[in-house]
C-alpha cells in the first residue's frame, strides 16, 4: 500500500476526531478562543494513535504517545496564553477515552447473569476481562500521558 | 471574561490579617469551586496551599476527598475547622481556568483576600459560554463523529445525530430536577438507544449507532480524574470517583442492554 492510501483514511479520522473534539469542548464550556486548539490536538493525538495501531501496535500503548501529544500542546499553549493546561487538555482526550471497551466488559458481566450454560459464560467473561483490562489501562495511560509533560514543564521551571 | 486588575495604589497599606473563620471560608469557597467543576484532587489541594502566604496563616491542612474538602487553617496556636460538602455540578473549564488565573493574581499580591472573595463570587456566576441549543447539538455532532469513526454509514451518522442530541437535552432536564444520578444515566442511555434503534430499519450498520449515541455519557473525566488522583497517591479520592464511573458505565451498559434486548440485536 502506498503512502497517500494510508494517510486518506487517517486524515479523514482526524477530521472526525477533531468534530468529536469541538462538541465535547462547548459541552465542557471551554472558551471560544481555545475551540481550534482543542480540534487540533484532539485530531492529531486520535491520528496518532490510529497510525500506531495501523503499524501493529496495540491500543493500549499506542494510547501513551497520543497522551504525551495532548500533554506537551497543551502544556505549550498554557504557556502560550498564560492559562491552565486543562482547557486544552480535557476535550482532547474524550475521543481516546475507552467507552466502549468500558460498557463492553460491563455488558459481558450482565450477560454472565443471563447465560444457562458454565461453557458460555467462560468465553463471556474471558471477554468481559479482556475489555476491562484495556479500558483500566487506556486510562491509566492516557491521564499518566496528559499529565507527564505539565509535571516535568514545572520541575523544570522550578530548578531554574 | 478577564478579571481587571485592581489598582493596587488604593490599598491600605498595612492591612490587619483576616479572621481564621474568614479565611477558611474563602479557602472552602475557592477548593469547592474547584472540585465541583471537575478538578482533580491534587490540583484542588495544591490551589489551596499556594494561597497559604497570601492569608498571613502558618499552615493549611486539606483533605479533599471525591465531594468533601476538610480543611483547617493554624495561625500561631488558633486554628480553625471546616467541612464542606461540594454538589458536584458539572465539568466547567472556562471556571477551572478563572480560579486559576485569580489565584495566581492573588499569589503575586495583586488581590486582597477582600476582594479575592468578591472575585470568586464572580466567577461562580459567570454564564455558560453556549446556550443549552448549542451544546444539545454540539454533543449531538460529536457522538455522530464517533458514529462515522466506528464505521457508520450516512444514515446512521444522522440517527446518532438526532439520538445524542435528544439524549443530551433529556439529560439536563433531569439534572436540573436533581434526580438521582444513576437514574439520569438510565433515562439517557434509554433515549439515546430507543431513537438510535431506528437504524436497524433506516441504516446499513445500526451497530455503529447504537454504540455511539449513549457514548455522551461516558464519564471521561471523571475517569480521566480516578487515575489522576490515584497516580498523585489520593486513593480514597480516586477509588470514590473511580466506582461512580463504574456505576455510570453500568446505568449506560443497562439502558442499552435493554434496547439491545428488545430489538434482539447482535451487538
Amino acid at each position: 500500500m502506498s503512502g497517500a492510501e494510508l494517510a486518506w483514511p487517517l486524515a479523514q479520522q482526524g477530521c472526525w476526531a477533531a468534530v468529536a473534539t469541538l462538541g465535547f469542548s462547548v459541552l465542557f464550556n471551554v472558551p471560544k478562543y481555545a475551540l481550534p486548539y482543542c480540534a487540533l490536538i484532539g485530531a492529531l493525538a486520535y491520528v496518532v494513535r490510529a497510525g500506531l495501531m495501523n503499524g501493529g501496535i496495540g491500543i493500549v500503548l499506542a494510547t501513551l504517545p497520543a497522551a504525551l501529544v495532548i500533554g506537551v500542546l497543551a502544556t505549550a499553549l498554557a504557556q502560550r496564553f498564560a492559562v491552565s493546561g486543562v482547557l486544552f487538555s480535557a476535550s482532547p482526550a474524550i475521543p481516546l477515552v475507552p467507552g466502549s471497551y468500558a460498557y463492553k466488559a460491563v455488558m459481558g458481566l450482565v450477560m454472565v447473569a443471563d447465560s444457562p450454560h458454565l461453557e458460555h459464560s467462560g468465553d463471556l467473561l474471558l471477554a468481559a476481562f479482556d475489555n476491562g483490562i484495556k479500558a483500566t489501562l487506556i486510562i491509566l495511560l492516557l491521564s499518566f500521558g496528559i499529565a507527564l509533560p505539565g509535571l516535568v514543564w514545572s520541575s523544570f521551571r522550578r530548578a531554574n | 471574561m478577564p478579571i481587571e486588575n485592581p489598582d493596587t495604589s488604593s490599598l491600605p497599606a498595612p492591612r490587619p490579617p483576616e479572621s481564621l473563620s474568614v479565611v477558611v471560608d474563602l479557602l472552602v469557597h475557592t477548593g469547592s469551586l474547584l472540585l465541583q467543576h471537575g478538578a482533580d484532587a491534587a490540583r484542588v489541594e495544591t490551589s489551596l496551599q499556594q494561597m497559604e502566604p497570601g492569608l498571613s496563616i502558618d499552615r493549611i491542612d486539606a483533605v479533599v476527598m471525591s465531594k468533601t474538602i476538610l480543611l483547617t487553617v493554624t495561625r500561631q496556636d488558633a486554628h480553625h475547622t471546616r467541612v464542606a460538602r461540594v454538589p458536584i455540578v458539572g465539568i466547567n473549564m472556562n471556571i477551572l481556568n478563572e480560579v486559576e488565573q485569580l489565584l495566581g493574581l492573588f499569589q503575586q499580591g495583586r488581590v486582597t483576600p477582600g476582594q479575592l472573595e468578591m472575585l470568586l463570587q464572580r466567577i461562580a456566576t459567570l454564564p455558560h459560554n453556549y446556550s443549552r441549543g448549542v451544546v444539545v447539538v454540539a454533543v449531538g455532532l460529536a457522538c455522530a463523529a464517533f458514529c462515522r469513526l466506528f464505521g457508520g454509514d450516512w444514515a446512521a451518522l444522522a440517527i446518532t445525530a438526532v439520538a445524542a442530541a435528544m439524549a443530551t437535552w433529556v439529560r439536563m432536564w433531569l439534572n436540573r430536577r436533581q434526580v438521582n444520578y444513576f437514574l439520569v444515566v438510565l433515562l439517557t442511555a434509554l433515549t439515546a438507544s430507543l431513537v438510535a434503534s431506528s437504524a436497524l430499519w433506516l441504516s446499513q450498520t445500526p451497530q455503529s449507532a447504537l454504540t455511539a449515541a449513549v457514548l455522551l455519557l461516558v464519564p471521561g473525566v471523571p475517569l480521566i480524574n480516578a487515575s489522576v488522583d490515584i497516580l498523585h497517591g489520593y486513593i480514597s479520592a480516586g477509588m470514590a470517583r473511580a466506582i461512580t464511573s463504574l456505576v455510570v458505565v453500568l446505568g449506560i451498559a443497562l439502558g442499552l442492554g435493554i434496547v439491545v434486548r428488545l430489538f434482539q440485536v447482535k451487538l
